[in-house]
């Protein structure tokens, strides 16, 4: 396959079984870049605003950056987009493992799902052959199941597959599409939205290598770069030997590892739980990695029970520990296979489930509404088990939970103790101690996230240099820049983990080398701060107010009550209005005309 | 008289050390004077090039003294106390 400048789509309508193909023009490629900058483009060509994310109007994209599947290390992403039916605004989930590598292979850049099939159907994508194919014999089955079924029954060994599980199948606010087995394209409920198309799996198996515009001075550029990763202790050595549950122990030192639904910020059994002790206990087998990644962070474990699977990694084994209580490491390895198996958001699944234990805790969730379930007791492993079953299958009380802690908590006239910004529960750091981090939650654009601009970085682990966490003054620029950069590496197709040892100009160096589209630094961030405008601007369309950046109120109210950051709230005025200038945004958050036009984006 | 000392990550996993005590001598001593007398243990000899190299470096140390990174005191010349607490990690990234 050739150097191929135009972003080629597979368009397959679910509805008609028609599939077509097409090609976007230059002019996006360049502007966007591809993946998470291509896809949202497309999206926005496509949605008016008041579609339900539940039906056919939605679609689903699987989207690929220009340097996913060739030799660029951590080349392997790919970003699932749709309107999210968890925060009704825009659902952009990346995610590893080979599949997405697979799927650029095939000569597809950007796989367009529209419509809703009358039956379950999967879809096979064998280079030039795309056919869709029922998959009524699969619906109900985990994805471990499906994966390896299809692969048996196509006879297709090096074939890839992403798909979903039960919780997708019932419309799981935040279910996940799983790939390669243990890979998630996790948040926002990408996988619920596949479950409403009745699209069960894509099944990828290619065999042309993309190929840059200049193979020799590309190839020399990613040597460089891989040899960085290597001698980088972060890249080379820390996040190989734990992967990054390394950070259970940094993060709850600082005073601000979120436990029991963000009630407090030390967890007094971090010793049991944290990376080290999955190391130590002997449930660690090897580390694995993403395609071309010579990182290798992904935990292969096992354990004493013989069961056996991939993580937990920083933020699931947290979700499923710390926010719940819960400090038995075996429970929390379970719970996270399980998750796996049925397509579950690991945060999401995980926070919700706090979110009820602490309405259990208040009284506002009574025993008899449990239908006989174990009660939901911070700490209880039975319960952390036990339901995240029911959640995937809507069983019981798992009805209540499928919708995700804000909807729960509002149900029970308590939306204060969801966890979560614009519907989206927060990740694995309570940004009472770490203010610029509290900035990015308020203002990511798909709600609590932690890879919208990862200011844990600075701010506790010193790269690229070390901030005061509890300053607030040049948060705002420092949020912005972040957010920007995160949007080109994953428009590019790499992963976000590559950031620790590779700055802005290494990014610049490989984008150029492979597309030749000769962008300079400031183009670069400047397709970065497009992507986030258009993201922006289209969560205005979808009907997000901008009195959503925001908090849950606990976090901005609330004092930490213990450890380091004992007294300590999370400052927001101080940095929201700097945020809005310098993104040219107006005092309600609103991009100004003339931010959209300097962008290009007013036609949009 | 005693400042704990906690150690994570790799380094843990090198040094088989995990929470121990040191002596506080006068009742407080320089955050680089431990690191150096700590670099002597077997699988902590990277904290001797810390205390004599700095942590201003690309991808540094994180120490932590009662929570509070040291970086946000005074550097290795935090004076750590008696009672006070220790946290040290090597270079760490995750997300
Ligand atoms: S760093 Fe980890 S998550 Fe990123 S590509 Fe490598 S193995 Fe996958």
């Amino acid at each position: 396959m050739g150097f191929s400048e135009k972003i080629r789509v597979l368009h397959v309508d679910l509805s008609s079984g028609q599939i077509k193909r097409q090609e976007l023009d230059d002019e996006v490629s360049r502007k966007f870049i591809g993946g998470r900058g291509a896809g949202t483009y497309l999206l926005a060509t496509m949605l008016k605003g008041q579609e339900d994310a539940l039906s056919p109007e939605n679609p689903l994209i699987f989207s690929t950056g220009p340097l996913t599947g060739t030799a660029a290390p951590t080349g392997g992403r790919y970003m699932a987009i749709c309107k999210s039916p968890l925060t009704n605004l825009v659902a952009c989930s990346n995610s590893g493992g080979q599949f997405g590598a697979e799927l650029k292979r095939t000569g597809t850049d950007l796989l367009l799902i529209t419509g809703k099939a009358p039956e379950p159907v999967y879809l096979l994508l064998a280079d030039e052959k795309a056919e869709l194919r029922p998959a009524s014999h699969l619906w109900g089955r985990d994805t471990h199941f499906t994966t390896a079924t299809l692969k048996e029954e196509l006879g297709m060994k090096g074939a890839k597959v992403a798909c979903i599980g039960p919780a997708g199948e019932n419309l799981v606010r935040f279910a996940c599409i799983i790939n390669d087995l243990h890979r998630a394209a996790g948040r926002s409920g990408v996988g619920a939205v596949m479950g409403s198309k009745n699209l069960k799996a894509v099944v990828v198996k290619g065999s042309s290598r993309p190929e840059p515009r200049d193979n020799e001075l590309f190839m020399d550029v990613v040597k460089e770069r891989v040899k960085t990763l290597q001698e980088n202790p972060v890249t080379g050595q820390g996040l190989p030997s734990l992967g990054t549950k390394v950070l259970d122990n940094i993060i709850n030192e600082h005073g601000a590892y979120p436990t029991r639904n963000f009630q407090t910020g030390v967890f007094e059994s971090t010793d049991e739980v944290c990376g080290e002790a999955l190391v130590e206990k002997g449930y660690l087998k090897k580390n694995r990695g993403c395609y071309a990644c010579p990182i290798k962070c992904a935990r292969v474990t096992e354990l004493p029970t013989g069961a056996k699977g991939e993580g937990p990694e920083y933020e699931s084994g947290w979700a499923l520990g710390a926010a719940v209580g819960v400090k038995d490491l075996i429970a929390i390895t379970e719970a996270n296979y399980l998750c796996n198996l049925l397509g579950l958001d690991t945060i999401s699944c995980g926070l919700t489930l706090a979110c009820a234990m602490e309405l259990f805790e208040k009284g506002i969730i009574k025993r008899e509404e449990l239908q006989g379930g174990p009660a939901l007791e911070f700490g209880s492993s039975e319960a952390l088990v036990f339901y995240t079953q029911k959640m995937a299958y809507r069983d019981g009380f798992g009805k209540n939970l499928a919708e995700g802690s804000l909807r729960l908590a509002k149900s029970y006239n308590a939306p204060e103790l969801a966890m979560a910004v614009k519907g989206q529960e927060l990740p694995a750091y309570d940004p009472r101690g770490v203010q610029g981090q509290g900035l990015s939650y308020a203002t990511s654009n798909r709600g609590g996230c932690h890879v919208r601009g990862y200011l844990i970085a600075p701010e506790v682990l010193g790269i690229p240099e070390k901030l005061d966490p509890q300053a607030t003054e040049g948060k705002a620029q420092w949020v912005k820049v972040f957010q920007d950069l995160t949007a080109v590496i994953d428009s590019m197709g790499m992963c976000l983990f590559t950031s620790f040892a590779l700055g802005a100009e290494d990014y610049l160096a490989l984008l150029n080398a492979f597309t030749g589209r000769g962008y300079t630094l400031e183009e670069m961030m400047e397709c970065g701060e497009r992507i986030w405008n258009l993201e922006r601007a289209l969560n205005i369309r979808f009907g997000m107010s901008p009195e959503s950046d925001t908090l849950p109120e606990r976090l901005l109210k609330e004092p930490m009550p213990e450890g380091p950051q004992k007294g300590n709230t999370v400052r927001l005025g101080e940095m929201l209005p700097d945020y809005y200038k310098l993104r040219g945004w107006d005092e309600n958050g609103v991009p100004s005309g003339e931010t959209l036009k300097r962008l290009g984006l007013d036609q949009v | 008289m005693a400042i704990d000392v906690r150690i994570f990550g790799p380094l843990r996993l090198d040094s088989g050390l995990k929470a121990f005590s040191i002596d506080a001598l006068e009742g407080q001593r320089r955050l680089r004077d431990i690191l150096l007398e700590l670099g002597s243990l077997k699988g902590l000899e990277t904290l001797r090039a810390v205390a004599t190299e700095g942590l201003e470096k690309g991808a540094p140390f994180i120490i932590l003294v009662d929570g509070k990174n040291c970086m946000q005191l005074k550097g290795l010349d935090t004076l750590v106390k008696d009672g006070q607490r220790i946290s040290i990690f090597p270079p760490s990234g995750g997300g």
